[in-house]
């Protein structure tokens, strides 16, 4: 198995490491050895897992093993180096859903905390660490579940592919995610001043650059998270450009994979930013350097620069993917044509044209120069644009149409209905003069939710009730997916509508404790919190056990157009028998005459 | 199933976009750092520094380039003496550049620009993240090198060597921006 | 790919290789002889260094024209 194996090769790389970096005249007790070991720990890990058996015995003259299949290990290959796209579109599902309850456990950790004034149960400092863990890991399952899980899964059979086009690397990219889950809770396990990171997921310095071991744990896992992060978009920007079917035209191609590989430029280009800025913060602390020392030409506002060049973009890593699975559902369950399809494409490159002018409007309080505030601002309303042409993309489609209410459509409804409170909020954000009061404050932890967790997260559930007849082959239970869906829907309302008002009253951001006047108000969030915690269980109830022994799916049980729906339930491995050829439009619901694509056995018989 | 994918010329084309796109996201690293410079120091630059070691390792790697192109046509030809002896003289001028600039230059500019100074910090992280690349660079090659020695690649078939030398390409380039931005730049 | 033309191939290499020793050297002493706008000059130069490795030494024309040709096929 590719888990022990990695630990085994990961903790014998990280004790060579160590070893190395002493015997070269590194200072014992510092974090130096640490850092150089977990790079050594990362490329143990890397071999145990899988690269070695597969990929590098052949740089030695050694046959390489092939890598596991249905056949030859069943089951067991969703725990090995598969490079079967479908294999790891499952993993990267099942491991960010796990991420994601798990952030979501710590959410309730904190709102038990703010439940009342005052201090409860947690010191001060490790409500910051539970607040900053639920913040990154909720970060990682935001910039990789739906491409992760979906971009693998789904994208290349849309596109007619048999896999992607680098699938070692794929399997490379999935595998470099379970170590940033180690550092993350081994930061919350470390003890005494080297217990865990109080710094958000932001990690600004100097806080960033005080002593303690949990914080450089934070560094690296972050570091990693975004290797992962770049590897997994080179491989979808190549797959979607090399590998689609014939007659797969740039026109025709699914908005579901527009979404994702438009998505992935920005992930290829700007993850490197952060992956630079948490650099120098990792050799300010191991190496003496002084990027942000104030008397050297650096400082914070440096850092601040390069993490959000990266971050701003980030936003839309994550919403992106999350307004393509909207715009995929919406038309088969409104039986209409996708309302400005190529008008929607071209949200999606604005957005990813724009998002690199807009970063600093995340640091109107920190100081920046005066004249960089009005064209930031500027750039973040405009950057509203495309996003409003793909709403109303949205809205054109389900305007007039004959809505079948299924679960995936409920939650893709969802994702509009909520994203336009979170548009509309972020707009007080991104205005100078109102962000000098709401900055920092409940009023952007609800504005973020909103269109991060009521947009993306909404989405990701859209999908996987959508894309769930596909991947397992059995049907869930409606009944206990709708009730999933209202009990999620309103307890998130519950939670995250009464945080502007929190905000816009002073309580502040990421602080333990808060004015008694808010009392009671912060009771009703932190119960509806643990309300929408709760909801989970139906949803983890009705997944685990429909996949166990629901019913079996029919291969298009949403009638669907795209390519994953003309094939069987679950797909078969390299997904088609013959490579289909696209000849018309994928969202043509109701046009008559028209066809999507001719797969194999039909082509046969008209020959 | 024979389809284009399978083509082995249309997976070559795949492979090498794949490489320039990776080649593309690494850039990034660089142009930040080097913007950090800018940022940082202006165009400020220490009297002390050696600007003509600087031109010394630049022509090492440089060379190292060309014999670098040379194995890689060498083994279109078909020339496997050729491409393996190109090959080590590229690794040889690779590892003499890693060592003057890890044995010599950087215990130098230890006295006049600590990593505890604004210049020394740019100087180190820059210099030891090229140097990080070059280290990769070294490994892959020397792994094509024995590879090579065992008889694989073909003149049809050589991606193997094509993209270590396209990515030790890729290492000079770097350092193309590196060498004036830090040794020549000054007020 | 024929003898012949990796024989041009080798000698391209070597005047790729001439012309990127020759701007070293003129970037060199633009830096050191307080020659006036020196920075926008040596800028100039780099960039054009590393045109030239990128378009004969890692060909990267013809890996975006080769993808182009199949485009049309
Ligand atoms: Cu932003």
């Amino acid at each position: 198995m590719s888990w022990i194996k990695g630990i085994l090769f990961g903790v014998v790389g990280y004790l060579a490491g160590y070893w190395l970096s002493i015997s070269l005249g590194v200072e014992r007790g510092t974090e130096a050895p640490f850092a150089i070991g977990y790079v050594f720990f990362f490329a143990g890990w890397l071999l145990g897992a899988g690269v070695w058996d597969h990929w590098a015995r052949s740089w030695f003259g050694l046959e390489n093993k092939t890598p596991p299949t249905k056949e030859s290990h069943g089951w067991k290959r969703y725990f090995m180096f598969s490079t079967d796209h479908k294999v790891i579109g499952v993993q990267y599902l099942v491991t960010f859903a796990l991420i994601f309850f798990l952030a979501g456990a710590f959410a309730m950790a904190f709102r038990y905390e703010l439940m009342r004034p005052g201090r409860d149960w947690l010191s001060p400092k490790e409500f910051n660490t539970v607040m900053s863990t639920h913040g990154i890991l909720m970060i990682a399952v935001a910039v990789s579940a739906i491409i992760g899980a979906f971009g693998n899964f789904v994208m290349p059979i849309q596109i007619g592919a048999e896999d992607m086009a680098f699938p070692r690397i794929n399997a490379l990219s999935y595998w470099t995610t379970p170590p940033v889950v180690f550092l993350i809770l081994g930061a919350n396990l470390l003890q005494g001043a080297d217990y865990g990171f109080d710094f958000g997921w932001t990690a600004y310095p100097p806080l960033s650059t005080v002593a303690g071991l949990g914080k450089l744990f934070f560094l690296l896992a972050f570091m990693t998270l975004g290797l992962s992060s770049i590897l997994g978009a080179l491989n979808i920007l190549i797959t979607v450009i090399r590998l689609r079917a014939p007659g797969m035209t740039w026109g025709r191609l699914p908005i579901f994979t527009w979404g994702v590989f438009t998505t992935s430029f920005l992930s290829l280009i700007f993850t490197q930013f952060v992956f630079t800025g948490l650099f120098m913060v990792v050799l300010d602390r191991v190496a003496g350097t002084a990027f942000f020392a104030p008397d050297q030409g650096g400082g914070a506002l440096l850092y601040e620069n390069i993490f959000w060049i990266y971050s701003h973009p980030a936003v839309y890593v994550m919403i992106i993917p999350g307004f393509a699975i909207m715009l995929e559902i919406l038309p088969t369950f409104a039986r209409k044509p996708l309302y400005g399809y190529k008008w929607a494409i071209g949200g999606f490159f604005g957005i990813v044209a724009m998002s690199a002018t807009v970063w600093a409007h995340h640091m109107f309080t920190s100081g920046m120069p005066d004249w960089m505030t009005v064209p930031f601002m500027a750039a973040t309303e405009f950057i509203s644009i495309p996003t409003g042409i793909i709403f109303l993309s949205a809205l054109g489609t389900i305007w007039m149409g004959k809505l079948r209410l299924k679960t995936p459509m409920l939650f893709a409804l969802a994702v509009v209905f909520n994203f336009l409170i979170g548009g509309l909020t972020g707009i007080f954000n991104a205005d100078v003069a109102t962000d000098l009061q709401l900055h920092d404050t409940y009023w952007v932890v609800g504005h973020f939710h909103y269109t991060i967790v009521g947009g993306e997260i909404f989405a990701l559930f859209a999908g996987i009730y959508y894309w769930f007849p596909k991947i397992t082959g059995r049907m869930f239970n409606e009944k206990l997916g709708k009730l999933h869906f209202w009990w999620m829907f309103l307890g998130f309302q519950a939670v995250f509508l009464p945080m502007f008002w929190l905000g816009y009253n002073g309580m502040n951001r990421r602080i333990a404790d808060y004015i008694p006047e808010l009392a009671g108000t912060n009771m009703w969030v932190s119960a509806s919190a643990f309300l929408l915690g709760a909801s989970f269980l139906v949803f983890i109830y009705n997944v685990v056990n429909s996949w166990v022994r629901g019913p079996q799916a029919a291969n298009n049980p949403w009638g669907a157009r795209t390519l994953e729906w003309q094939i069987e339930s679950p797909p078969i491995e390299h997904n088609f028998h013959q490579i289909p050829t696209v000849t018309g439009h994928p969202y043509d619901y109701g046009v008559e005459g028209s066809v999507h694509a001719v797969l194999a056995p039909q082509a046969e018989a008209a020959d | 199933m024979s389809t284009l994918a399978h083509d082995s010329k249309y997976q070559l084309v795949t492979r090498r976009l794949g490489l320039w796109l990776f080649i593309l996201s690494e850039s990034m690293i660089f142009i930040a750092l080097l913007f950090t410079r800018f940022l940082m120091q202006g165009v400020y630059r220490p009297e002390e520094l050696n600007q003509t070691l600087g031109l010394g390792i630049t022509t090492i790697l440089l060379i190292s380039s060309f014999t670098a192109n040379r194995a890689e046509v060498r083994i279109a030809q078909g020339d496997r003496t050729g491409f393996l002896r190109n090959l080590a003289i590229t690794i040889i001028l690779g590892l003499v550049f890693l060592v003057v600039v890890v044995a010599v230059e950087w215990p130098e500019a230890l006295h006049f620009a600590p990593p505890s100074t604004g210049y020394g910090t740019l100087f180190f992280a820059i210099t030891g993240m090229h140097a990080f690349h070059v280290l990769t660079g070294l490994i892959i090659l020397i792994i094509i090198f024995f590879q090579g020695k065992r008889g694989q690649y073909s003149p049809e078939d050589h991606w193997g060597a094509e993209s270590g030398v396209v990515y030790w390409h890729f290492v000079d380039v770097v350092w193309i921006f590196v060498y004036p931005i830090l040794y020549l730049f000054g007020p | 790919m024929t003898t012949e033309n990796n024989t041009n191939l080798l000698k391209r290499g070597a005047y790729v290789f001439l012309s990127l020793a020759v701007l070293t050297i003129l970037e060199f002493f633009i830096a050191t002889g307080r020659v006036a706008a020196s920075i926008p000059l040596m800028a100039l130069i780099m960039i054009g260094k590393a045109a030239l490795v990128v378009q004969y030494y890692m060909h990267l024309g013809k890996t975006l024209q080769m993808d182009a040709a199949e485009a049309h096929e």
